[in-house]
């Protein structure tokens, strides 16, 4: 992928142009039609998805089998990283709304990248971290959103709206 | 009282299991670019919404989280023991302290300077590493403790339906809550 694209990504604030080069060089870039699953819930393929342009859809299944979508990404959000991280099978699905394009890293390009002392592991653990980072702000935002309704009075439509 | 770490801080950190694996010239290095200080009880850390500029690691005592509630008194978001690590999430994605920290007993703090821990960075330096892993273990960890949570808010129901006793909306979001705006 174009190092640009990647830069513009803003996660890897630090890193020199050769670094995100190599960043880049492990990224392959892809697209979905409205409504195709991008990831699905309960595999195990464990890649790392950076969302580029578009939106998706996250929605878990519930043991009833009723869907219920419990969030939405833009661009510049991120995904799998912690399954990639644990090996874990997907928690939710990601469908496309509309069409969608994301930057995709293989699980084994992106340990390879984390691995060893050097600087650029280094940079790119701090990344992934920034990912972790801005995912729990954005979950705390959305709770405190939560919070300010009576929690009496909270009802799934209440839930869906703000997630 | 903020004073450079002395020679007896390099013992303080190698009882601390963060820093267990380190080889005492990296823990002197970590000791030599940062410096400790002791806290009463109930003296200030860091207020709310300022700008983290720094790693600070517990290294005895305990700290308590609080944040400013609109309608009432202070609400207490957790406590971060000896050994831990705060703000973390700060300084990977600089912003303002999502919560104001005071010592909930004596405590003795050590203050790392993000520039210093960029510096290590940029070295390939081994104390960069231990405390990137350590970050990444406390931060998986919140994460995941928020998405079971709010994953068991929505799915709600499918409890309901197999006859165990789902506990309330209130007390789902109680748990939430708590679960928030520690480690900022």
């Amino acid at each position: 992928m174009e190092a640009e694209r990647v830069n513009a990504l803003d996660y890897f604030t630090g890193m020199s142009k050769s670094e995100v080069e190599v960043v880049a060089g492990a990224m392959r870039e892809d697209a979905w039609w409205d409504g195709s699953v991008v990831v699905q819930q309960g595999e195990q393929k464990g890649s790392v998805y950076f969302v580029l342009e578009g939106v998706v859809r996250v929605e878990r299944k519930k043991e009833t089998g009723e869907i219920v979508t419990v969030g939405r990404l833009g661009p510049g959000a991120v995904f799998g990283v912690l399954g990639v991280l644990d090996g874990v099978e997907r928690a939710a699905s990601c469908v496309a709304e509309g069409t969608v394009r994301c930057a995709i890293m293989e699980r084994k390009d992106f340990i390879d990248l984390m691995n060893g002392a050097t600087p650029l592991a280094m940079r790119f653990q701090i990344a992934v971290l920034r990912c972790i980072a801005r995912d729990i702000r954005s979950t705390n935002n959305r709770l405190t959103e939560l919070a300010a309704l009576p929690a009496c009075k909270v009802t799934e439509e209440d839930l869906e709206q703000v997630f | 009282m903020r004073q450079h770490a002395p020679h007896s801080i390099i013992e303080l950190l190698q009882r601390t299991p963060l820093f267990k694996g380190l080889d005492p010239a990296a823990l002197g290095d970590l000791a030599e670019a940062s410096s400790v200080s002791n806290l009463a009880e109930g003296e200030v850390l860091f207020s709310e919404g300022e700008m983290a500029t720094e790693l600070t690691f517990v290294l005895s005592g305990s700290i308590r989280l609080t944040c400013e509630s609109s309608d009432g008194p202070e609400i207490v978001v957790g406590y971060v023991q000896a050994g831990d690590i705060l703000g973390e999430m700060a300084v990977v994605d600089p912003a303002p302290r999502s919560a104001s920290a005071r010592a909930a007993e004596a405590a003795e703090v050590l203050h790392l300077d993000a520039k210093v821990f960029a510096g290590f960075i940029d070295q390939g330096h081994p104390v960069a590493k231990v405390m990137l892993l350590a970050i990444r273990q406390m931060m998986t960890h919140r994460i995941r403790v928020l998405n079971e949570r709010i994953g068991a808010l929505f799915l709600l129901d499918a409890e309901e339906d197999v006859g165990v006793e789902a506990p309330s909306m209130v007390v789902r979001l109680r748990d939430i809550w708590s679960t928030m705006r520690s480690g900022g």
